[in-house]
């Protein structure tokens, strides 16, 4: 060979060498150039997570309530009794008589009275025995440790499993696998860290939740002309929009920016995704709204209140000023009529006046603890069941598919997540005391597809801590105080039944109903 | 040629793709080797680096535009201003109410709707003012009406009144087919049999303008 006599190559040698690097390259090419376009094979997909399985073709709904503020869950249904702990006094403990048991349930559920809710005077008396009773059986705790104690960031984490599957949150992953046919698939209401995106950018855009802040006025957004007074009629609108959108597609402007992302994306916000608001008529369905002038004078402005306005107004009689009721109302009709397969609700850090002593929220929320630990968990535990039970109630009562017999709720799945825990330390058998973040935790799901009536984990009660679980067997591992993140979030989406393929999430069958 | 230089050069040909280069708009005087792409005469910006104006842009916009108090601008159930109702769906923040500190990245679903509304709310209060005191009229002067009807879709006063609104909005004069069809605007509104089509016709061509993507991205 020439090369090693003179270090170069004959023609004859570098003809060969030619040849064979042009035959390689059909196969390396993709490789080397590392182009997108290769990446984009139905395989490679399905391993993003894009491809969905068949499975029955139904949509499947999540429900995330964020429990602002750090829902702890040694105050509800893992709760330590006095006689149980060798600390009891240094330590989160309850009298015994304030934590109740009901047979043949792992669940606990605290009962607290109190003349005030730390410096601002109004009682405080709650019990979590009735919700227990009444819906143990499509209830799973499973114990966590998070990674960190930053409201924002724990907030965002406790949706994404810190980052588990490629950064998209929970209600991402439920939109790509049952939310092609909705309009809005992702809705949410959500406050801080719960009503931000995930950073999976492989995504479609109409997965990345739709934030809405006021759920009683929000429906009237859905209509490009009802509801404003002297309107021209349909048809006219529809002349403006043709002739609107002929005159940007012949203006120097469209023509200039007509590659621009944020123009295609306004586009087909226009052409596709407009009309099917539009023509489900949410400005009326999702419209919890009564006529009610001179301050609600819908008949005035041609609007009519939801068919289901009258029963939800009931369920959530505060929706108009309590953010959580009227987010739960919203919930509800986004789900029923098909609006959305996810929905983020939950209080937020602000004061709400109102409910039946004059507070609806606290200030802070589940933050409050700070400030009355006990108190601030009690009042606000009850505010979440209160809204979850309506919910439920709701769901139950809503047929789904009538050839199959199952309701809404059969398809329902609801996460009440959380920042985190608080600590458990106080001063020697105070009663009022307050408490600080802790990554030390446990989260609450409900559903009919969850494994119900279930405790993964468990607590240590002379730490009042709680310990892990292998997220596969379910066993129980006293002493596992290690985080688990991604298995609470591979458990919901297990629990629901949706394609994991390509995911690299753990196995966390623990969380499924046989 | 030295063996690792030919290795070399191999693998960077087989890292090219096989499509041609996308052509790049090298502005004028570029050299020759690159096509720049035209469209009807209009280079495509290659950066297409468009802001959508958000809802206080929006409002301030559309007040200024049709000389109106911003609190005029749009009023759902005419008492709950839009920029509250729809501030977010319009890309805003609201972070005092419902802690929403950062906008959206991108616009969402629900915010051509909003758009509309808010456009077409102003459209109606300005519109409302012009026809019911003419000799203050902003935008529709001398627009004369019979029964509700346009007396001549093509008077110089039609003309003017569509100059007017379309400087209003893209802060120059329309090309004589944007005004053309404008003008046919009117013709098709009359033709649905809608009542009071030069009304209509107004908001019809308000809506259109001050929706378009001209006037709502910048």
């Amino acid at each position: 060979m020439t090369l090693k006599h003179t270090g170069r190559l004959s023609r004859r040698e570098m003809l060969r060498a030619l040849s064979l690097c042009a035959a390689g390259s059909a196969t390396l090419g993709p490789l080397l150039s590392g182009c997108r376009e290769s990446l984009e094979t139905p395989e490679a997909l399905e391993k993003l997570g894009r491809k969905r399985d068949a499975l029955d073709g139904k949509p499947k709904f999540l429900i995330v309530i964020g429990a602002a503020g750090g829902a702890s869950i040694v105050d509800s249904f893992l709760a330590v009794r006095q006689s149980e702990s060798s600390n009891a006094g240094a330590l989160n403990t309850f009298p015994d008589a304030q934590v109740q048991s009901v047979t043949g349930s792992p669940f606990r559920a605290v009962k607290y009275n109190n003349t005030r809710l730390g410096s601002i005077p109004i009682p405080v008396n709650t019990d979590q025995l009735a919700f227990v009773k009444k819906h143990m059986n499509e209830m799973l705790v499973a114990t966590s440790v998070g990674t960190s104690v930053n409201h924002g960031i724990a907030q965002k984490r406790s949706l994404t499993g810190n980052a588990a599957w490629r950064g998209r949150t929970l209600q991402e992953a439920v939109a790509l696998q049952w939310g092609a046919s909705m309009p809005l698939p992702n809705v949410n209401m959500g406050t801080g860290g719960y009503a931000e995106r995930g950073t999976d950018d492989s995504l479609p855009l109409a997965c990345f939740g739709e934030t809405v802040v006021n759920p009683s006025l929000w429906p009237l957004g859905l209509d490009g002309s009802r509801g404003i007074a002297n309107a021209p009629s349909k048809d006219v609108i529809a002349l403006a929009r043709s002739t609107r959108d002929a005159l940007d597609r012949k203006s120097i402007f469209g023509r200039t920016f007509q590659d621009s992302a944020a123009l295609k994306r306004w586009n087909e916000q226009r052409t596709v995704q407009q009309p099917k608001l539009e023509g489900m008529d949410l400005i009326t369905r999702l419209n919890i709204l009564p006529n009610a002038p001179p301050q609600i004078p819908l008949a005035q402005y041609g609007l009519d209140s939801s068919p289901d306005g009258a029963r939800l107004r009931a369920a959530f009689p505060a929706f108009f000023t309590d953010p959580v009721e009227g987010q739960a109302a919203l919930a509800f009709l986004l789900l029923k009529y098909r609006v959305s397969v996810s929905v983020t609700l939950g209080p937020d850090f602000n004061v709400a006046v109102g409910g039946a002593n004059g507070i609806a929220n606290p200030p802070l929320a589940f933050d409050i603890s700070h400030n009355d630990h006990r108190g601030g968990q009690a009042f606000m535990w009850a505010r979440i069941l209160g809204a979850v039970d309506s919910l439920i109630t709701l769901l139950k009562a809503e047929p789904f598919d009538a050839s199959t017999g199952e309701s809404m709720w059969d398809r329902t799945m609801i996460y009440v997540a959380t920042e985190f825990g608080r600590t458990r330390p106080r001063p020697a058998n105070a009663t009022e005391f307050g408490s600080g973040h802790d990554l030390n935790n446990g989260f609450l799901l409900l559903s009919p597809m969850v494994k119900g009536n279930t405790v993964l984990g468990g607590v240590d009660p002379n730490t009042t801590l709680t310990y892990g679980f292998d997220a596969r067997t379910g066993v129980a591992q006293p002493g596992k105080l290690t985080s688990n993140e991604p298995d609470i979030y591979s458990g919901i989406l297990t629990a629901m039944g949706a394609d994991l393929g390509g995911s690299g999430l753990p196995d966390a069958s623990a969380f499924r109903r046989a | 040629m030295r063996p690792e230089r030919l290795l070399l050069a191999c693998f960077l040909l087989t890292g090219c793709s096989d499509k041609p280069p996308t052509a790049i708009d090298l502005g004028p005087g570029a050299g020759p080797g690159v096509t720049p792409a035209y469209d009807g005469g209009v280079a495509k910006s290659q950066k297409g680096n468009l802001r959508f104006k958000g809802p206080e842009r929006l409002t301030l916009d559309l007040a200024q535009a049709l000389e109106l108090p911003a609190a005029a601008v749009c009023n759902e159930l005419g008492q709950y201003p839009c920029l509250g109702v729809h501030g977010v769906s319009l890309g805003g923040v609201d972070p005092y109410q419902h802690s929403v500190y950062e906008t959206a990245p991108v616009t969402g679903a629900a915010t051509p709707l909003a758009v509309e509304r808010t456009v077409l709310s102003a459209c109606n209060a300005r519109i409302a003012l012009d026809v019911k005191t003419p000799a203050t009229a902003v935008v529709f002067k001398d627009v004369a009406l019979t029964n509700g009807k346009l007396n001549d879709a093509a008077s110089p006063a039609v003309a003017t009144a569509l100059t007017s609104l379309v400087r209003r909005a893209w802060l120059r004069d329309p090309t004589q087919e944007e005004r053309d069809t404008l003008v046919q605007l009117a013709r098709d509104v009359e033709a649905t049999g809608t009542p009071n089509p030069g009304i209509a016709w107004m908001q019809a061509s308000c809506l259109a303008v001050f929706s378009s993507a001209e006037a709502v991205f910048y």
